[in-house]
């Protein structure tokens, strides 16, 4: 056992569950409210970086698992090159954790994809929704009880309007009333000699911002992101990335086919 | 109100046909809708090895309204299908679509929760390339036989045959 391992050991006893090791690196099962002070300890400790975070529906398993649902962190030390794993028992009636999303930005994602797929609440994240399947969507197909071939049509694509308007209001630009006060100056005609004179000159041309998406089939983003954007002028002033149009269940038809079937699609 | 309104059943109406068929077959402006591998199969259509030029189909447009052969590649989920269809919708008569890949044609492997079986579900299809991905040269079979069988039997009045 590592150094880090016996501190963790001696500084949260009983909430630690169990160690082991799988596949070359440390495993740590701990109890889900231990979650943050294991993650803050394990941070000071060098494993400052979250390399993943993934789901597990136990529902179908061969062996006894001790609760249906599992949420894994695998947490990297670059420094001392070193690994661990945090394993989290989380009961089907209420599976539920803290989010990460506050300490490493990068979870925030993570956990949007964990809750898309398993339907894992993390309380505490900034805006927990769907990331690979669409707005319309019900239920979590990768749950061992979601059918494979229960499909799930679209009618109306997400507009992201909510999350372009959250952007605009901390960049300060969503302010109609001096736009419009802007509008009514009087036009001066006559040669702009300053900055802020060419700005006055210019102001009957300033006509708010525009808006646009690239993709999600667009051949300079050479696949499927959708990149909504807020323009003015030809300045891209804001943008919000949506990912998940080539979401194609690679996860879950692989769980119905041989590993022959699948491998020639990896 | 086509030229028949005009000229009445004349020679004239019945060989325009013929002149404008002649030159949408030989200008195809294709959209390329490529969303996964296949598109990448697209690229070796149009370079130099297999030249798509020479059969009058090089100049790629990107805007839809630019366009009128629609060449779908790659796996469509159902996120991207309200897309596809309204690219579709935008484009101008008369148009055609390709459906390249077992993945736009049926699904394919993603028999699953998020892909559609077939675009067909959400717009015509004119005519399928099988294959995972197709050859180059099942592409050009494929644009030459929709030049043959759909570009040449379309009617200026607007419905094919």
């Amino acid at each position: 056992m590592s150094e880090t391992l016996q501190q963790l050991q001696a500084q949260l006893a009983d909430q630690l569950l169990s160690f082991g090791e799988a596949a070359g690196d440390e495993v740590v099962v701990i109890h889900p409210a231990a979650l943050l002070t294991t993650i803050d300890f394990l941070r000071q400790s060098g494993f400052e970086f979250l390399t993943d975070l993934a789901g597990v529906d136990y529902l179908t398993y061969p062996s006894a698992q001790p609760e249906r649902f599992a949420v894994i962190y695998q947490l990297h030390d670059l420094e001392r090159r070193r690994r661990i794993r945090l394993k989290v028992y989380l009961p089907a009636s209420a599976p539920q954790l803290p989010t990460l999303a506050d300490r490493w930005k990068g979870a925030n994602w993570l956990e949007r994809e964990c809750w898309d797929q398993f339907g894992i609440q993390f309380t505490g994240h900034p805006d927990l929704k769907r990331i690979l399947n669409h707005h319309e969507f019900v239920g979590h197909p990768l749950r061992k009880d979601y059918p494979i071939e229960a499909r799930q049509p679209l009618t109306e694509n997400d507009s992201l309007a909510d999350e372009m308007a959250r952007r605009l209001q901390i960049l300060g630009l969503l302010l109609p009333d001096s736009e419009r006060e802007l509008l009514r100056q009087p036009i001066n005609y006559s040669k702009p000699s300053s900055e802020e004179a060419e700005r006055q000159f210019y102001s009957d041309l300033h006509t708010g911002l525009m808006f646009l998406n690239l993709g999600p089939s667009h051949p300079a983003a050479h696949g499927t992101l959708r990149t909504f954007v807020a323009l003015d002028g030809e300045t891209i002033v804001a943008a919000v990335g949506e990912i998940g149009y080539l979401h194609r269940g690679f996860e879950k038809s692989t769980e119905t086919q041989c590993y022959n079937d699948c491998i020639p699609y990896t | 109100m086509g030229l028949e309104t005009l000229f009445g059943q004349s020679y004239l109406t019945t060989r325009i046909d013929a002149v404008l068929n002649w030159a949408r077959e030989n200008s195809l402006f294709p959209m390329p809708f490529g969303t996964a591998c296949c598109a990448i199969e697209f690229m070796g259509l149009v370079s130099a090895a297999f030249d798509l030029a020479r059969f009058g189909a090089e100049v790629v447009r990107f805007s839809p309204r630019q366009s009128d052969l629609l060449m779908v590649m790659g796996t469509i989920s159902y996120k991207q299908a309200p897309i596809l269809k309204r690219i579709h919708e935008q484009m101008p008569e008369p148009k055609w679509v390709l459906c390249m890949g077992v993945c736009a044609c049926s699904g394919g492997f993603y028999n699953n929760y998020c892909t559609v079986q077939g675009i067909d579900e959400i717009i015509p299809v004119d005519i399928y390339v099988a294959g995972c991905p197709p050859r180059p040269e099942g592409l050009l079979e494929a644009i030459m036989r929709l030049q043959k069988e759909r570009v040449e039997k379309q009617s200026v009045l607007g419905s094919a045959g």
